[in-house]
């Protein structure tokens, strides 16, 4: 227990977790303007008729009330900024986040997941603790020292995605075929001088393996003292290149900034001392209230519980039949496998009338985006999803031609789906023959997606 | 653990450095080349052919609308019919300049709208330009006025006929002469533009040829057929029906698709196309299976009645067969030739998972 309480409650500098308080407000800011400013908020949660979401009941504001949301993440994201009305700023950000990724499975990325993650438990750490507005605004004691987890657990949270994402790349597509790199890397043939390189293997097999080992050591090199300036650089040139060639968003920038937090006080001392000297007023703390702590009992018990999670659910997928995740994706959100696959589909549905013995072939653009369309079209729980949705559609509606009307009954729904997979030959995804209203989507394997054939 | 992988690393690339001398076409493919190909010997002649064409139409409107005959009516829907034709070979440009002037929709959403153009020509009254006129302009619209029963008694009794004419074909003529003068300066953007970002040229050009391939197929033949609706024939979805040269507008069409793929430029000179890249990413299978499926299309469409309203009375299952060959072909295309492209569709973020 001695040990326990030196390794998470012995007193450090709260100057890392301040900074990491001003750096992912500041991103959490540039993310938020970035995605209203470039019209997402209209093209993804306003304009499609149907949405793949994550809970049952959790659906889109009507029309621009979607906007709400988006602007109370970015009052969040100053509140966190500045550390004002810090907690509550917190949880609005952490909810308003969490509510807009859980509307719609198109849009999820292992980045939003991860920011979802920092955001709630930032709503736990007394990161206004220290040059914040709360403190300036006498309600506050400032403090300069805090229990080690409270730095530890965001490091923990950091070197997760690091890891499993290393871990997930050891796989035969991506050390033995270099796939999907191969395929994105030869896109960029044309540029000049450097061009020629990237449509070759060799490029595509370094870029690969680099990949795999630079995400299984990255958190060891960043927590050893003596390796850590160098391993910064690395991260800083990886997260660069990668910026550079994939359109992965803020992403590079969340981790190149966020991974500051594994650089002890002396470090962010020499920054934040030059920021405070703009804002030398704020400065000026009576002590008035101090932070109430939660039990040392709560917060190690809450500890094991997150990291036992965090730690379980990229490894679920070894518990079910891991050699074909990446065909199923069961178990592919939640568990940082990032960059891993080029899926490339084609679904066509169709809806079967008993009664009528009619067939009708659905125009998935009649009800889908063209974003959706891709996204659907490759993933199971997605197609099922949909094939739900056009039940409901088709389910005792009646069909208009120039001839007659006729009113279908019983609809069957079915999907053609074919699948290329890293740049394999296109194969069976989902048979017509199954008619997928009446299938459950469980977490047992799913008996109506085709046998996988691994051969290129 | 962490040093076998390294070793085991070198060799791979030891043993992939090798691989790189027999494969050496992969190395040289070069995007910018099938772009420049496509810009200079394909698409900016097959605008100004529309174009020539388009100012023959206006041409032979004009001495029709002076001096009115049966066989200046013959000459003008010819000059139409030719135009029309033409327009097959670039609708699938749905980017930079064709989309500026949205060419696509403006010269060619059909089925018509009848009811529209006539109580447009009644009320003297309408803006062409806007989106509830789509379906009274452009080719389809001509196809109704030029060829409904009747044609050449109502538009040389009817000033406001001539006047609605007259201002179809303008405004179809200046969007196509703002096309062609846009793409002059376009063409060296859109041969640089070889990156695989969704608003890059090339993906523009790989996007929007899929979409065009998936049009032809819904509009040309599947609403027809009644492929959405149980299949209970819509003849009236057909494209051209007054005029009957639907077949043409088809076939030109998947040749256009076709020239595409293959990279034959529009007075039969060969460059780099679709075809090459596949071949040059070792993607061989997929490649001759779309290059012997075009000819299969072909032979398919030529085999049927030269009037399609005609086959889809008498020849349906030929037309099934050729829409659902088309269909199948989808596959191919989408999944393993945009796939190995590595084109994206989204514009968003993208982390591939």
């Amino acid at each position: 227990m001695i040990t326990i309480n030196r390794l998470l409650f012995k007193e450090t500098s709260i100057l890392p977790l301040v900074a990491f308080r001003i750096i992912f407000g500041s991103l959490m800011l540039i993310g938020s303007i970035r995605f209203l400013s470039y019209g997402w908020v209209e093209q993804l949660y306003i304009q499609p008729k149907f949405y793949f979401g994550f809970i049952k009941g959790i659906v889109p504001l009507s029309g621009n009330w979607m906007y709400v949301p988006f602007l109370l993440l970015l009052l969040g994201s100053l509140g966190i900024l500045f550390g004002a009305w810090y907690r509550a700023s917190a949880i609005l950000s952490f909810i308003s986040f969490t509510y807009i990724e859980l509307l719609d499975k198109t849009n999820y990325l292992n980045h939003y997941y991860f920011v979802s993650l920092v955001l709630f438990l930032l709503i736990f750490l007394p990161a206004n603790a220290y040059f914040s507005v709360d403190n300036y605004r006498n309600r506050l004691q400032s403090l300069t020292t805090v229990p080690v987890y409270t730095i530890g657990v965001l490091k923990f949270q950091l070197a997760v995605v690091y890891f499993f994402a290393g871990i997930a790349k050891i796989n035969s597509d991506w050390l033995l075929h270099a796939q999907p790199l191969k395929i994105w890397l030869q896109a960029y043939r044309d540029l000049p001088f450097i061009g020629d390189y990237f449509a070759t293997n060799w490029l595509a097999f370094a870029f690969s393996w680099f990949g795999c080992v630079y995400d299984l050591t990255i958190p060891f090199f960043l927590l050893s003292k003596k390796t850590r300036s160098y391993a910064y650089l690395f991260v800083i040139v990886f997260h660069i290149v990668t910026w550079l060639l994939f359109p992965i968003g803020v992403f590079p920038w969340v981790m190149i900034f966020s991974t500051l937090i594994f650089f002890p006080d002396s470090f962010h001392r020499r920054w934040l001392n030059q920021i405070q000297t703009l804002f030398r007023p704020l400065n000026i703390c009576t002590e008035t209230k101090t932070i109430k702590w939660f039990s040392k009992k709560v917060v190690f018990l809450c500890l094991i519980f997150y990291v036992t999670i965090q730690l379980a659910l990229p490894l679920r997928c070894f518990f079910g039949n891991s050699s074909k995740l990446f065909w199923h994706e069961e178990g592919m959100r939640f568990s940082w496998r990032v960059m891993l696959l080029h899926k490339e589909g084609y679904a066509t549905f169709y809806v079967k009338d008993a009664r009528t013995n009619r067939e009708i072939q659905v125009r998935n653009e009649d009800f889908l985006t063209e974003n959706q369309v891709d996204q659907m079209s490759t993933q199971p729980d997605m197609i099922k999803q949909f094939a739900d949705y056009l039940y409901r559609v088709y389910n005792d509606s009646v069909i208009h031609t120039n001839q007659e009307d006729f009113r279908i009954t019983s609809p069957s729904i079915h999907a053609q789906v074919y699948v290329s997979l890293n740049g394999r030959p296109s194969q069976l995804f989902i048979s017509k023959t199954h008619a997928l209203q009446e299938k459950k989507y469980t977490f047992a394997p799913h008996k109506w997606l085709a046998p996988f054939n691994p051969a290129w | 653990m962490r040093s076998y992988s390294w070793i085991f690393g070198m060799l791979l690339l030891l043993v992939s450095c090798k691989d790189k001398k027999t494969n050496n076409q992969e190395d040289t493919f070069k995007k910018t080349e099938l772009l420049t190909h496509l810009a200079d010997n394909y698409i900016l002649p097959e605008y100004s052919n529309l174009q020539s064409k388009v100012n023959a139409l206006i041409a032979s409107w004009s001495s029709f609308e002076n001096q009115p005959t049966e066989v200046q009516f013959d000459t003008l829907k010819n000059q139409w019919k030719s135009a029309y034709i033409r327009f097959q070979f670039v609708k699938m440009f749905d980017f930079g300049p064709g989309m500026n002037q949205n060419l696509t929709m403006t010269l060619g959403t059909f089925p018509t709208d009848s009811v529209t153009i006539e109580a447009n020509i009644q009320s003297g009254s309408y803006n062409l330009s806007s989106i509830s006129n789509y379906d009274a302009i452009g080719f389809p619209a001509l196809d109704y006025l030029l060829f409904k029963s009747n044609a050449y008694q109502e538009i040389t009794t009817s000033l406001a006929r001539k006047k609605y004419i007259r201002e179809v074909v303008l405004k179809m003529k200046n969007e196509i002469d703002q096309t062609v003068s846009e793409w002059t300066t376009y063409r060296n953007s859109f041969v640089d533009g070889s990156s695989n970002s969704s608003t890059s040229p090339f993906s523009l050009l790989v996007n929007n040829y899929i979409r065009d391939y998936e049009v032809l197929k819904w509009t040309k033949l599947g609403y027809p057929l009644g492929a959405n609706t149980g299949s209970t024939k819509n003849p009236n979805y057909l494209e051209a029906r007054y005029s009957g040269i639907g077949k043409d507008l088809l076939s030109a069409n998947l040749l256009a698709l076709q020239n595409v793929y293959l990279g034959k430029g529009s007075n039969g000179t060969n460059g780099k196309g679709f075809n090459d890249y596949l071949i040059a990413l070792g993607k061989n299978t997929t490649a001759s299976t779309l290059t012997s499926n075009w000819n299969l299309f072909n032979q398919q469409c030529k085999a049927l009645n030269s009037n399609l309203e005609e086959a889809l009375t008498n020849e349906t299952q030929q037309m099934i067969d050729l829409y659902n060959a088309i269909h199948n072909n989808t596959i191919a295309l989408k999944t393993d030739m945009v796939g190995a492209f590595g084109v994206l569709i989204t514009y968003s973020d993208n982390d591939g998972d």
